[in-house]
């Protein structure tokens, strides 16, 4: 609480204000009582003429008549008893000698009454009334004055003139003692109500005293607040217009950085134009150097200048793509592609990494993604390669799978916007829109949680010493997510440091039915329905791949992780019609699983087929190749 | 500016003492009218008069009141007289009602001719040229006397302890008193309080 209205301060505030209130209150109740007396006594004073008028109006010595003295006392002596009161409730409305004066009034019109009605008791209830009636000031002084001449009244009357008052001239003397007692019989009751009267007047006040403090404060308080919002609605604004300045100067600011920026990738762009056609000019005539006739170092040499020239090249070239997607320059073909082909020609270009590394390089395409859509085949392979070269870079065993899967959708709203101008292939149904998946899952080094959020940002990678270690540009991933979104679709990872990274993105393309021309024959499986195949690999990812592709012909496929497995399940199951053996298994290789298959004379005549990576490791006159009917790799 | 002030304060205690004094002086007035009485006879008729045009009773006592017809101050005489026949039902009463030429009304439709005849017992009766009150020497409304069965008289005067006001009094109890023969001893100087009957 504010020390302007500290406990002790506000007490005394209360009591002030009450006692105020109070005051002002009495002198209200009285007023207005001093008011309604008015105009009783100048009724009394009327009815006091009437009852005269009636009762004796006129009274007679023989046959002459005159006004009975009543009438003339009904009105001097009513009109002496309420015309000081009335003047007095006029000029002093309120005062304490008013209502006395009025409580003395009523009580002398009461007696005046009694007598002018010949003394009938009933006319006694007049004091009753008048008393009731003085109650309403809820002053218990007034009732005892008035209660005071009514009892002197009576004790006059009583002593000398009874029957004016009691109506009897043969009653006791202490007659008015009676009367007296009954009339302090009501002054108790009223004198009680009266102080009940004051208290609760008393309480009325104390509580709107305490209600006008309470409000005053809560205004106080209302006013510092509406200050103090004031002055913070003030700093806001002021705040804002700052704000409002500085977004004009961060637009400002940005508008110029992306011109820069602009301009930056222009002349990249320009530059490693430039920067190429040089290198290229290098390239070629180190090639035909190297055709030339030179001794082994020359050779060394050469063979040095084209690798470094390979690698500049490349360089250049992801600089000359990143400049032109961020100029804006990139246009997306948009012509038929196989999306088998596509992915296998991004592996390809691995195999033998694969196979030095001994990694298993394994791909599955899911059967409901499209065969053929409409797209960018450079752009999707680049990412592809992207993605998959990183997972060869950054594993050292284990495998690298592919994995591509679709989600058929509506055509995107901006739609037309992929095909302008309007390719003349033609499209498959009425929804032959595609979301393709492509997910790159490794077994490597995996990425750290804290710098996932940096890979995809430009010259960004992992740590500084990845560059040391595994060469590149921080530009691929940067470069891949840029064409994924012009492409419409996104790019992510999920990453586990010591498991592995899982890199996925997206494409989103119609379908369509035009082949390209490099589709690959379709295959007839329907002379495999119902065959038995058995897949014998220690890697459960080339298992589950082989039986699924194999399932997907109607093939019934069995399993065997090791070449023991696969003897066991051949020695004791029903002979399948072919089996498919990897050629790198711990413990017994696929070549001596080979041979002991056909050293079993129930199943020397198995088909065999040798799946293996490192499949160019043997020579292609190796006797051993006999034993299978094919290779995969 | 003293003065003014001095006046201020002395006029308000000055208006309450002359009011109270106002107030002294009217209730004395008023009190003083009450119990002034009727004008006394100079000679009290203490028998039965001689050609009185009304029977008297043979056995209980014979009372007469005379009454102006208008006098607002006789009702409480009539009440009185209510109160005293039904204490002795068998007095024999008359109330004789004077005539003046200049009466508001016939004495029949009188609020004083209707309580009279309203009590049991009670002959009204009209004295048309006053000899009646003349013959028993009556002055004021209210007066009332009461013989005995020989004539003589045993109360003379009102029954009222003062105008306009009825209730049990020593003269209405001694006429009761009288009547029902507990007392004997005749009461012959009782103010009368109501109204002249003079012509």
């Amino acid at each position: 609480m504010n020390s302007a209205f500290s406990k002790p301060t506000q007490q005394e505030a209360t009591q002030d204000r009450s006692a105020e209130l109070l005051t002002a209150h009495r002198r209200q109740i009285y007023q207005r009582t001093d008011r309604l007396f008015a105009i009783l006594l100048v009724l009394q004073w009327l009815a006091g003429i009437a009852v005269a008028l009636w009762i004796s109006p006129r009274t007679w010595i023989g046959g002459v008549s005159e006004i009975h003295e009543h009438v003339w006392v009904a009105i001097i002596l009513g009109g002496i008893i309420a015309l000081p009161p009335l003047l007095l409730v006029i000029w002093r409305p309120g005062e304490t000698l008013t209502r006395y004066v009025i409580a003395v009034a009523q009580s002398l019109a009461s007696a005046l009454l009694i007598h002018l009605s010949g003394g009938r008791i009933e006319t006694h209830f007049h004091i009753f009334g008048s008393l009731a009636f003085l109650a309403f000031y809820r002053d218990w002084k007034v009732l005892i004055i008035a209660s005071a001449v009514t009892s002197v009244d009576h004790l006059l009357r009583g002593l000398f003139w009874p029957q004016s008052v009691f109506g009897n001239l043969a009653v006791d003397h202490w007659r008015w003692v009676e009367h007296v007692g009954w009339v302090i019989f009501e002054d108790i009751s009223l004198i009680y109500s009266c102080l009940r009267g004051q208290s609760e007047m008393k309480e009325i006040a104390v509580r709107r005293a305490e209600l006008e403090i309470t409000r005053d404060v809560i205004e106080h308080r209302v006013n510092e607040r509406t200050y103090e919002l004031a002055t913070a609605n003030q700093q806001l604004e002021q705040q804002v217009e700052r704000r409002r300045q500085i977004e004009v100067e961060l637009v400002t600011a940005r508008d110029a950085a992306e011109a820069a920026s602009l301009a930056k990738s222009e002349f990249l762009a320009n530059m490693s134009h430039e920067i190429r056609t040089p290198m290229n000019g290098v390239l070629g005539m180190t090639s035909l150097l190297m055709e030339t006739p030179l001794d082994e170092q020359q050779q060394s040499f050469a063979e040095t200048i084209r690798q470094s020239g390979d690698s500049l090249l490349s360089i250049i070239n992801e600089i000359l793509d990143f400049s032109k997607i961020e100029a804006g320059h990139v246009e997306l073909e948009q012509a038929p592609v196989t999306l088998l082909s596509c992915v296998e020609e991004a592996i390809d270009l691995f195999a033998r990494q694969a196979a030095e590394k001994r990694i298993d390089l394994i791909s599955l395409i899911d059967e409901d993604a499209p065969a053929c859509f409409l797209g960018d085949v450079t752009r999707v392979r680049q990412v592809l390669v992207n993605l998959i070269g990183n997972a060869m870079k950054f594993t050292a065993t284990g495998e690298v799978f592919v994995e591509v899967t679709a989600t058929r959708i509506p055509p995107p709203p901006d739609a037309e916007l992929h095909f302008h101008p309007l390719p003349q292939v033609a499209l498959v149904g009425e929804s032959p829109w595609h979301e393709i998946h492509f997910r790159i899952r490794d077994t490597g080094v995996g990425i750290p949680a804290e710098r996932m959020d940096r890979l995809f940002k430009l010259f960004s990678q992992v740590d500084a010493s990845m560059t040391r270690r595994f060469g590149g540009t921080g530009l691929g991933l940067a470069i891949s997510k840029q064409l994924t979104e012009l492409m419409g679709g996104t790019i992510g990872v999920e990453s586990e440091v010591g498991k592995g990274s899982t890199f996925f993105f997206s494409i989103i393309v119609p379908e369509t039915d035009t082949p390209p021309d490099d589709l690959p024959p379709v295959i007839d499986p329907s002379s495999l329905e119902g065959r038995q195949l058995l897949v014998v690999d220690d890697n459960a990812t080339n298992r589950r791949i082989l039986c699924l592709q194999g399932q997907r012909w109607g093939m019934v496929t069995h399993e065997a992780s090791s070449g023991e497995e696969a003897l066991d399940f051949l020695n004791s199951r029903t002979r399948p019609d072919v089996a498919i053996l990897d050629m790198q298994m711990p413990g017994m290789d696929g070549l001596e699983l080979a041979e002991k298959i056909q050293a079993n004379p129930r199943l020397y005549s198995l088909p065999l087929i040798m799946l293996s990576s490192a499949g160019m490791l043997m020579a292609p006159d190796d006797p051993r190749r006999q034993a299978f009917v094919s290779w995969f790799n | 500016m003293r003065f003014q002030k001095l006046v201020q304060n002395l006029v308000i205690p000055t208006g309450i003492a002359l009011w109270l004094v106002a107030l002294g002086f009217g209730f004395h007035r008023l009190a003083a009218y009450s119990l002034r009485p009727g004008e006394t006879p100079a000679v009290i008729v203490t028998d039965w008069p001689a050609g009185l045009p009304i029977e008297r009773s043979s056995g209980p006592p014979t009372l007469i009141v005379t009454l102006h017809p208008e006098c607002p101050c006789s009702k409480a005489t009539l009440t009185e007289l209510q109160r005293i026949a039904a204490s002795t039902p068998s007095l024999r009463l008359y109330a004789v009602f004077e005539t003046y030429d200049a009466l508001p009304e016939e004495i029949h439709g009188s609020a004083l001719w209707r309580q009279a005849t309203a009590i049991q017992g009670l002959n009204a009766m009209i004295d048309a040229e006053g000899k009646i009150a003349a013959q028993l020497g009556n002055k004021t409304s209210g007066e009332v006397r009461l013989f005995s069965s020989q004539g003589t008289l045993l109360f003379s005067g009102g029954i009222t302890a003062s105008r306009g006001h009825s209730g049990e009094n020593p003269a209405s109890d001694a006429v009761i008193a009288l009547a029902s023969g507990s007392s004997t001893t005749p009461q012959l100087h009782v103010p009368t309080f109501g109204c002249v009957l003079d012509r």
